[in-house]
């Protein structure tokens, strides 16, 4: 008897919320197109951003304070040569200019030799090239500085072996003129054998896996995404606000809270699930990729758990919490923490080892991870069980929780 | 003037909580991502997998200097197990030291003696074959150096011959003991620590605050409610002033918050720089007019704040506070123009917006007075 109420009203509200959409359809393509806009604008910033642009390459300058053969040598080779492709220009300057530039925003960073930079070089004297980096372009300057790192462990080891060979050809008693030219010769004999370290390195390109694209990859996790702001945008659009009065009587009736929760749930998870199930079709055709009807049942089975879980959370977070604020707020860091977790913004082999092991845990990571196996790598067996069994928990944890609250108001 | 702040300290009374803790959120918030984000980059390394086709001594040397790279985490597979976890993006590439590495290395060679697997999804194949290239150099550079030194003792015919390993010996002994090169990184204008000089914080907290600003401002609609406006007629101030009075309120403490906050942002972060008060002021000035007009255009209190949330996200994303957008700004100059988020980040007033706010809520006064006139 108590069960059939119970579904009766949880059927009265789930038609209410329906009425509610059909009443606001204006605002429907709104709610399904900010997420999309959002993505969007999210790829276009970072293709803009990977994509080096040959018009604006990042300009380091070099200021020479030593003069001597060997920093002429250095310098020219890095103007003339596109030792560091495209993406990087290097010309020579004194500080001034180069301080100049930096505050007109026109150089990302400048470079020191000082004074007897070669004399020390050879003498086995410790020496410091500055990197000075231009602060309103931090991310550039730090570029640069990994890029000089880079070079200077390579002079370092070379300075070693000139420094080794000046002592042995001091043991072999040549005399100081000599070795000088003998160094000289050496350095740069260096210097191009320095330059020539690509061939340390035979490369090749797995190109069996001609269906893990970045494209797919990131299409399937951009899917992921609008998927779930689809779920919090309809989760937060049948929102409903009672006044006191209005409670107390429904209460009357015998309607809880919880009535009205589950039919938020079933209703923007079936308008979510109408919709993926639509775009899904959508997405594979656009990634041209080979997909069997088995593969369409075993995401959609996931992508059903998930959506479950994520709105039984959403619905969790507003029962805790009386405040309509701090609630929205909570339910967009957990949307915001899942997504970054799960995967689909950067791929978990890239997170610190503890990151890793607390986003095993997490249902929107499990749940991405099996979407990529099914869709990426061709998997055929699916483990749904630790899916399921957070789904089941998730639910009776909501519903103790909310019977628990309403228990305690009244 | 009294009556009003009593009024609306008697109103803060019953939410004293919730109002508190929107007013100290931005700069919170700022400290808690700042921090989460710094740990998580320090201790974010690049996976990759490292086969040994040999495992003589200089094999294993490379093997462990290539190991203690703090950027790196290496795991030592064998050649079919690292393809196939590369295959399955478990690793971002694979690092083969091949068969005779030794021996190449000796007899001062240094062709394709390591070869590397990528995949189009290897995110960070380049800088790590660098790092690899760059220590294997070091190994062939000092067997370079061993036999240009034999050569040399043999053409001055000298009584004095060392072996190869004595020389290599040395080589390393006199980079390990001298540090002979390093290079030493600062920014140009001030002391900026560079751990915080790549977060934008005063991005993230522009962000926050323009969440917290807007959401503080629900009494608007919340005193604008029918029941309550009936009532300013009969009343000694009338509506708009009470509205103009209260923002006055909301913009003295909002602007004390701002200093305080700054300056505990500052403590925190050393060397960060502050922006001026004309640039603090300017910028509060446009959130809280632009709050305000905002919160005039909503009837409906649940819908305001969803409007709140998209609205912080949307220019999250688009204002450059989290991601760089010059590549685009770069292209459509305007864009830069309109970005209300512009001038603060860049440390200059906001004055564009000010001002347009500023006419258009002299045009809602206007309006008002008229109307109830």
């Amino acid at each position: 008897m108590f069960t059939m109420t119970f579904l009766k009203l949880t059927f009265l509200f789930i038609k209410s919320n329906l009425k509610k959409l059909q009443r606001k359809w204006i605002s429907l393509p709104l709610l399904l197109l900010f997420p999309i806009l959002i993505i969007t604008m999210i790829a276009v910033i970072f293709i803009m951003l990977f994509t080096p642009s040959e018009t604006n390459p990042i300009k380091v300058g070099i200021v020479n304070y030593d003069e001597s053969q060997e920093t002429k040598m250095v310098i020219e080779l890095l103007e003339s040569t596109s030792q560091f492709g495209e993406i990087i220009q290097v010309s020579a300057m004194d500080e001034n200019k180069a301080k100049k530039y930096i505050d007109d925003n026109m150089l990302s960073a400048y470079i020191i030799f000082k004074k007897n930079f070669t004399n020390d070089l050879y003498t086995g004297n410790s020496v410091e090239i500055p990197i000075v980096g231009n602060p309103k372009e931090p991310i550039k300057s730090l570029l640069v500085e990994e890029l000089f790192n880079s070079i200077a462990r390579h002079i370092a080891a070379s300075q070693a072996n000139i420094l080794t060979i000046n002592y042995y050809a001091s043991e072999l008693g040549m005399d100081e003129n000599e070795r000088q030219t003998l160094l000289f010769e050496q350095f740069k004999e260096f210097l191009f054998y320095t330059l020539g370290k690509d061939q340390i390195l035979k490369e090749e390109e797995l190109e069996n896996i001609a269906t893990t694209s970045p494209i797919q990859y990131y299409g399937l996790a951009g899917w992921f995404i609008i998927t779930t702001a689809w779920l919090l945008l309809f989760y937060i659009f049948f929102h409903q606000e009672d006044k006191f009065k209005i409670k107390q009587r429904m209460k009357l009736y015998g309607v809880t809270e919880l009535q009205q929760i589950i039919a938020k749930i079933v209703v923007s998870f079936v308008i979510t699930f109408i919709l993926i199930s639509i775009t899904f079709v959508g997405l594979i055709l656009i990634l041209d990729s080979e997909f069997m009807l088995s593969d369409y049942i075993k995401v959609l089975a996931i992508m059903t758990l998930y959506s479950i879980l994520f709105l039984t959370g959403l619905a969790l977070i507003e029962v805790i919490i009386p405040s309509q604020k701090l609630s929205l707020l909570i339910q967009s860091i957990m949307t915001i923490f899942l997504l970054l977790l799960s995967g689909a913004f950067v791929p978990t082999i890239y997170f610190p080892i503890t990151v890793q092991e607390i986003s095993n845990y997490l249902f929107s990571n499990q749940a991405f991870y099996w979407l990529t196996e099914i869709l990426i790598h061709e998997r055929f067996y699916i483990d749904y069980i630790p899916l399921l069994f957070m789904t089941i928990a998730g639910l009776f944890v909501l519903i103790g929780i909310s019977r628990w609250k309403e228990r305690t108001n009244s | 003037m009294r009556h009003l702040i009593i009024t609306r300290f008697i109103h803060l009374k019953k939410q004293w909580f919730s109002f508190f803790l929107w007013l100290v959120l931005p700069f919170i918030a700022t400290i808690i991502i700042i921090q989460i984000t710094s740990y998580i980059q320090q201790d974010t390394k690049v996976p990759i997998g490292l086969v040994l086709e040999e495992e003589t001594n200089q094999a294993m040397n490379l093997y462990q200097s290539i190991e203690e790279s703090p950027l790196l985490r290496v795991e030592k597979l064998n050649k079919t197990d690292a393809l196939r976890n590369l295959k399955k993006h478990e690793i971002d590439s694979v690092f083969i030291i091949r068969d005779g590495y030794e021996n190449a290395i000796k007899s001062g060679q240094r062709n394709q003696l390591i070869q590397g697997y990528h995949s189009n999804l290897s995110f960070a194949y380049n800088p790590v074959k660098e790092m690899i290239a760059s220590l294997v150099q070091q190994e062939t550079g000092r067997s370079k150096a061993a036999y240009f030194i034999m050569d040399l003792s043999k053409e001055h015919s000298s009584n004095l011959s060392w072996t190869w390993d004595e020389i290599v010996e040395t080589s390393k002994m006199v980079q390990q003991e001298e540090n002979l090169l390093h290079s030493t990184f600062t920014y140009a204008s001030n002391s900026i620590e560079r751990e915080t000089s790549t977060f934008n914080v005063w991005g993230i907290w522009a962000l926050l605050s323009i969440l917290s600003t807007m959401l503080l401002f629900d009494w608007i609609i919340k005193e604008r409610s029918k029941n309550i406006k009936i009532r300013f007629p009969f009343m000694k101030i009338s509506f708009q002033n009470y509205l103009l009075g209260n923002l006055l309120i909301y913009t003295v403490i909002l602007f004390l918050m701002d200093g305080i906050s700054l300056i505990i942002i500052y403590q925190l972060f050393n060397g960060i720089n502050l922006p001026s008060i004309g640039t603090l002021f300017s910028f509060r000035m446009m959130l809280i007019l632009g709050a305000f007009l905002l919160a005039l255009c909503f009837k409906n209190i649940f819908n305001y704040y969803s409007f709140s949330f998209a609205f912080t996200l949307f220019l999250a994303i688009s204002s450059g506070a989290l991601f760089p957008v010059k590549g685009i700004t770069n292209r459509f100059t305007w864009l830069e123009f309109v970005n209300p988020l512009n001038s603060f980040l860049s440390g200059n007033a906001t004055i564009l917006w000010s001002f347009i706010l500023i006419i258009i809520s002299g045009i809602w006064y206007g309006r008002e007075v008229f109307r109830n006139a």
